[in-house]
């Protein structure tokens, strides 16, 4: 095992608690894919395989609906992992991951797994906590695009990129990721045209500052403010 | 002497973790940077700013609380 690939999956909260000797096994099973930017590592509806790990670079999880309109369901970063629904047979997996830039990802095969989490049950814990947390995680989605206005939900999902993304810098926190209106608009449940409108409010506001598929929090407070309804200065 | 824990240029989000009981300064100075999400990028002196608080000031607010949790 590469030590770059180990020390990806010796952070990972997917393989924590695991021993040394238990996390070289469980890497040694794995079977390393690299992609290049906009490859796909599987697609919506495909029958589920296996369940990967991003050692490298970031995917993009998108669904599309029976309109053909797509809806980004999250990005996966180093030491993330995603279609957990392959521990199970006979299931699709429920969206497209795409590489954002050129990334490299390590997989297990369904057999596999369940060896593993057999062998390893501190790993199946792992994976239904991750799980657990990701549930909590939609939940709020759906609460803010039922009750929400638009503007805190944009808000909200460029905090959220932020969070697992960003990168301090001398102009802000910029996220780390090539990210368009578009993007931003399929993250948050809106149209490209509110996402234009807001941006260029919040650009005027030195809340915001993006460029050709760039976003720099300029003023986090700002943007935290929008996305809390706080009070105004 | 020994080195003061909580620095101006810490991030917000380090303070807490190793404070939590900290969390109550910045609720009585009106500051919501308790669970932030943008706590790990702020620091302390620029929390203070943003809500026009003296960082000075505020970093000895920090200070003698934390000597009162400890």
């Amino acid at each position: 095992m590469a030590a770059d690939t180990h020390d990806v999956l010796e952070r990972s909260p997917v393989f924590q608690g695991l021993a040394a000797e238990a996390l070289a096994a469980v890497a040694a099973k794995g079977k390393l894919r690299r992609l290049q930017r906009r490859e796909l590592l599987f697609s919506q509806g495909d029958a589920a395989e296996e369940l990967a790990v991003v050692l490298e670079g970031r995917l993009k999880l998108t669904q599309v609906t029976a309109e053909g309109q797509e809806v980004i369901v999250r990005y996966v970063g180093p030491g993330e992992m995603c279609a957990a629904v392959a521990l199970f047979p006979g299931q699709d997996y429920p969206a497209t991951a795409e590489a954002v830039g050129d990334t490299s990802v390590i997989a297990w095969p369904r057999r596999t797994l369940d060896e593993l989490a057999r062998e390893h049950p501190q790993l199946a814990l792992n994976v239904l906590r991750l799980l657990t947390e990701r549930m909590g995680e939609l939940s709020d989605r759906l609460r803010e695009l039922a009750t929400e206005r638009v503007a805190r939900r944009v808000a909200r999902a460029l905090l959220r990129l932020a969070r697992t993304a960003g990168r301090r810098t001398d102009r802000g926190v910029e996220i780390d990721l090539p990210l368009t209106r578009e993007d931003i608009a399929r993250l948050s449940g809106t149209t490209l045209f509110t996402v234009s409108r807001l941006m260029a409010d919040w650009e005027e506001a030195g809340i915001v500052e993006s460029g050709r598929e760039r976003v720099v929090i300029r003023s986090p407070h700002g943007l935290v403010a929008i996305a809390e309804d706080l009070p105004a200065e | 002497m020994i080195e003061p824990l909580i620095h101006l240029e810490h991030t917000v989000e380090q303070t807490l973790d190793q404070f939590p009981l900290l969390a109550a300064v910045f609720v009585r100075r009106g500051m919501a940077c308790a669970g932030c999400a943008m706590a790990c990028f702020d620091t302390l002196a620029e929390a203070a700013r943003t809500y026009g608080h003296e960082p000075d000031t505020f970093l000895a607010e920090l200070h003698a609380a934390s000597s009162n949790e400890g």
